[in-house]
C-alpha cells in the first residue's frame, strides 16, 4: 500500500462563551443569544475546518444561581451542537470566574489540554446586570491566570443595565466592551465578535504592531461602523445611546 | 462598506459594473464574491476589509505588469473606491481545481496513478512558478499554505492570492504569517525580497512533500501557549529544524508529527540533504545561504530521477541497496544512465526528461521512456524527442529517431545532444 499521509497536528483554539442566565436575560435577550450563537457556529466550524493553524473548540458556560457548562469538555466547532440556554435565576458572576479558573489548566480536569499545542484562548462574555453574588475575589484570581491574562477578552453589555465597570474589569480594557441596544443589534455583534475573534485567534501571527485583541477590535469596529453610529452598538469607550428595547 | 451584499453593484476603474452574485469566501484581508460584468462574463472580486492606498496602487502595477503566465490567477482590474473601501477582479478558479494544502491535509496524491511522481511534480512546478515571479523582478512576499491549486485530472498546478505580490526591493507593508515567513522577517528586521521567499518556498515545500512544518518538533510544543512572542522563538532566529542532525532539541514527537517520522527514511537522501541544508543554522541566519529556486528545481529533478516502480509490489520506491522501502524485494534494475555525474535508474516505464539531456531543457517535457520487450525482456529506451540520438556500441554509430528505441546494454553510449553523452552502466 502506498503511504497515506495523517492531517497535519494543529494547535487547539477554545472558544469560551460565558452567558448571564439570568431572570433578568428572559425572553427577547436569551432568545437572540440562543438564536444567534446557534446560527454563527457553523461558520465557526467551517473556519475550524479549512484552517491548516488550528482546531477551533467551543466551550459554554452558563450562569445564574450557580455555574453550569453545556458540555463536560469543549467540543470541536465542526460538531457542536447549540442547547438551548435557559434562564434561573440570579447573577453569580463570581462563581462564574472560579469556575472558569478551575478550567483554565493543563491538568487532568482542565480544559487546555493539547499534544499538539494551543493557541491563546478566547473568551466571550455576555451579561445584561449586576454580579448577585461576590465576585471581586474569584474574578482577581481568574485574571492572574496565564491562559486568561493571554486570552482574547470580549465583553457584550446586553442593554443599559449591565455592569460595564465589571465587563471592563473582566476585559482589562473599555476597547472590548460593548453594549447593544436591542436585539438586531445583539444578533450582529454576537456573530461578528464570534466570527471576527475565530479568525484572527486560530491562525499563526503576522508580525504587525497589532496584538490579536487589538486586531479583533480594530476589525469589530469597522464592520459594525454604521451599527456604532447610529448608536445601536455602544463602544465602552464611547458613543451615542438610544432607547433600550431589548426587556 | 467593508462587505457588499448580494445584488449590489460596483464600479470599475476601467469603466463596466460588476454585480454581486454570491460571497464565495472570506479570508482575514477581504471578501471574496462572484460577481457579473455587465458584458456577462463572470469573475471572482477580493473586497477588502482593511484597504490602503498602498494596496490599491500596488494593485495597479500588477494589473498592468500582467501575469508571468498562466498558472497565475492574477488581478484583472481595480475597482473604483467606496468609502476609502475597494477591490480587485480575477478570473474564477475552474471548479475541477482543489486546494492542496486545505484543512490541515496535504491533497491525497494517492487518487493519482503515479502518487509519488505527481507529488514532486507538483513541488517542481510550485518552484518553476516562484521562478517565473522572480523572472519578471517581483517577489512573492506572502507564500503561505494557502493559494496553491491542483487540478486532479492532469496534475497542473495554479497560483492565487497574487495580490502581496510585489516588486524586489519596494518598501511594503508586510502580510502574512509568521509560521511561513523566512525568519528575519518574523523578527521584524527586514523587507520581503527574493531570499525571504527562497525560505517560504522551503518551508511550503517540506509541508507538501514531508506533511509537517518543519520547526513544528518537541521544542514547539514545550511552550504551554502559541503567542506572538512563542512564534517568534519557534520561527524566527532561533528556529531549530526537526531532522537538523546538529540539534536534537526539536525532534518530531512519535504519534504526533507521524508523516514526517514516516516520510524521512522513504525519501532519498539527496532530498532529505537539501532540506537539512535550507535549514540550517547559517540558512535560517544569514539569508545569502539559502537555497534559491533553481537549485530547488534541481534536487527535486534528481529526486524523481531516482524514483522507480517495484517489479514485485508496483509500489513507487526511490532505488535503493535496500531494495524496495514497501516489500523490501530486490528492485532487480538492470541497467543505470550515467549523465551528467549522475545515475538514473533504469525501470520499466519510467521517462528520461529533456532537462536530463540538454543543458537548460524542459524540467516536464518527456524526452525519452525506457520500454521492456515483452517477450524478450529486452530493456529498451524510446526518443520521445524531435532530437536525433546517437548510439555508440563496439565502435559502431546508430542513429535514432523520434519514434525510435534505444535497446540497452552495458557500457553503449548515448549522445543526446551535442553537449550531452550518456553512458549504460
Amino acid at each position: 500500500m502506498p503511504i497515506s499521509m495523517d492531517p497535519m497536528p494543529a494547535k487547539k483554539l477554545v472558544i469560551f462563551f460565558v452567558v448571564d442566565t439570568s431572570y433578568s436575560m428572559d425572553g427577547a435577550k436569551i432568545g437572540a443569544l440562543n438564536h444567534a450563537v446557534e446560527e454563527i457556529l457553523p461558520m465557526v466550524g467551517e473556519i475550524s475546518k479549512n484552517n491548516n493553524d488550528a482546531d477551533i473548540e467551543i466551550a459554554v458556560l452558563q450562569f445564574s444561581s450557580g455555574v453550569k457548562w453545556s458540555y463536560s469538555n469543549p467540543i470541536s466547532a465542526e460538531s457542536f451542537l447549540w442547547r438551548t440556554l435557559t434562564v434561573d435565576g440570579s447573577t453569580d458572576f463570581g462563581a462564574a470566574c472560579s469556575e472558569l479558573s478551575s478550567k483554565l489548566t493543563k491538568k487532568t480536569g482542565g480544559f487546555m489540554q493539547s499534544a499538539s499545542g494551543s493557541f491563546v484562548p478566547v473568551f466571550i462574555l455576555l451579561s445584561d446586570g449586576e454580579p448577585t453574588d461576590i465576585y471581586q475575589g474569584p474574578l482577581k484570581n481568574l485574571k492572574e491566570i496565564n491562559w486568561f491574562k493571554a486570552g482574547i477578552k470580549i465583553a457584550i453589555a446586553i442593554g443599559d443595565d449591565a455592569n460595564i465597570i465589571v465587563l471592563t474589569e473582566f476585559t482589562g480594557s473599555n476597547e472590548s466592551v460593548y453594549t447593544v441596544h436591542n436585539v438586531e443589534a445583539l444578533k450582529k455583534l454576537i456573530r461578528c465578535v464570534t466570527v471576527t475573534s475565530s479568525m484572527v485567534a486560530s491562525k499563526s501571527s503576522d508580525i504587525s504592531n497589532d496584538s490579536k485583541q487589538v486586531q479583533i477590535e480594530k476589525q469589530i469596529g469597522k464592520d459594525l461602523n454604521e451599527d456604532i453610529k447610529n448608536g445601536t452598538i455602544t463602544p465602552a469607550t464611547g458613543g451615542n445611546s438610544v432607547d433600550d428595547d431589548c426587556e | 462598506m467593508a462587505q457588499l451584499t448580494i445584488g449590489e453593484n460596483v464600479q470599475l476603474q476601467s469603466g463596466g459594473s460588476l454585480t454581486v452574485l454570491q460571497e464565495i469566501g472570506e479570508g482575514g484581508q477581504g471578501y471574496v464574491y462572484r460577481v457579473k460584468h455587465n458584458l456577462g462574463k463572470e469573475y471572482a472580486l477580493k473586497w477588502y476589509k482593511s484597504p490602503d492606498n498602498w494596496m490599491f496602487s500596488n494593485i495597479e502595477n500588477l494589473i498592468l505588469k500582467g501575469a508571468p503566465s498562466d498558472d497565475f490567477i492574477w488581478p484583472k482590474m481595480l475597482t473604483t473606491k467606496r468609502d476609502g473601501y475597494f477591490g480587485y477582479v480575477m478570473d474564477l478558479r475552474p471548479a475541477e481545481y482543489k486546494d492542496i494544502i486545505k484543512g490541515k491535509m496535504v491533497v491525497d496524491f494517492n487518487q493519482f496513478s503515479n502518487s509519488v511522481l505527481t507529488r514532486i511534480s507538483v513541488a517542481i512546478k510550485i518552484c518553476d512558478a516562484l521562478k517565473k515571479i522572480h523572472a519578471n523582478g517581483l517577489c512573492f512576499h506572502d507564500i503561505n499554505d494557502g493559494g496553491f491549486f491542483i487540478n486532479p485530472a492532469n496534475g497542473k498546478v495554479l497560483i492565487c492570492d497574487c495580490d502581496n505580490v510585489t516588486p524586489e526591493g519596494e518598501q511594503s507593508p508586510i502580510s502574512g504569517k509568521m509560521r511561513y515567513m523566512a525568519p528575519e522577517i518574523v523578527m521584524g528586521k527586514f523587507q520581503p525580497s527574493k531570499k525571504t521567499d527562497y525560505f517560504s518556498l522551503s518551508i511550503i515545500l517540506f509541508l507538501l512533500l514531508y506533511g509537517n512544518h518543519p520547526f513544528e518538533g518537541a521544542k514547539a510544543l514545550s511552550y504551554p501557549a502559541c503567542t506572538c512572542i512563542v512564534e517568534k522563538e519557534v520561527y524566527g532566529q532561533n528556529a531549530v529544524f526537526i531532522c537538523d542532525p546538529l540539534n536534537d532539541s526539536n525532534r518530531p514527537v512519535k504519534n504526533i508529527h507521524t508523516n514526517v517520522l514516516t516520510l524521512w527514511d522513504f525519501y532519498p537522501k539527496t532530498l532529505n540533504e537539501a532540506f537539512v541544508k535550507a535549514f540550517n543554522k547559517e540558512a535560517i541566519t544569514q539569508s545569502q545561504d539559502r537555497i534559491r529556486g533553481t537549485e530547488w528545481i534541481n534536487s527535486l529533478c534528481r529526486t524523481r530521477d531516482l524514483l522507480v516502480k517495484c517489479v514485485s509490489c508496483g509500489e513507487e520506491t526511490f532505488a535503493r541497496k535496500e531494495g524496495c522501502y514497501f516489500c523490501n524485494k530486490s528492485l532487480n534494475i538492470p541497467f543505470g544512465l550515467q549523465i551528467n555525474g549522475h545515475k538514473i535508474p533504469i525501470a520499466s516505464g519510467k521517462f528520461i526528461y529533456a532537462s536530463n539531456i540538454i543543458t537548460g531543457g524542459n524540467v516536464f517535457e518527456e524526452a525519452g521512456q525506457v520500454i521492456v520487450n515483452k517477450k524478450t525482456g529486452q530493456f529498451g529506451i524510446r526518443n520521445n524527442s524531435i532530437t536525433e540520438w546517437a548510439i555508440w556500441d563496439s565502435g559502431k554509430i546508430e542513429r535514432i529517431k523520434k519514434g525510435g528505441i534505444v535497446i540497452l546494454n552495458k557500457d553503449i553510449k548515448i549522445t543526446f545532444s551535442n553537449e550531452i553523452t550518456a553512458t549504460i552502466i
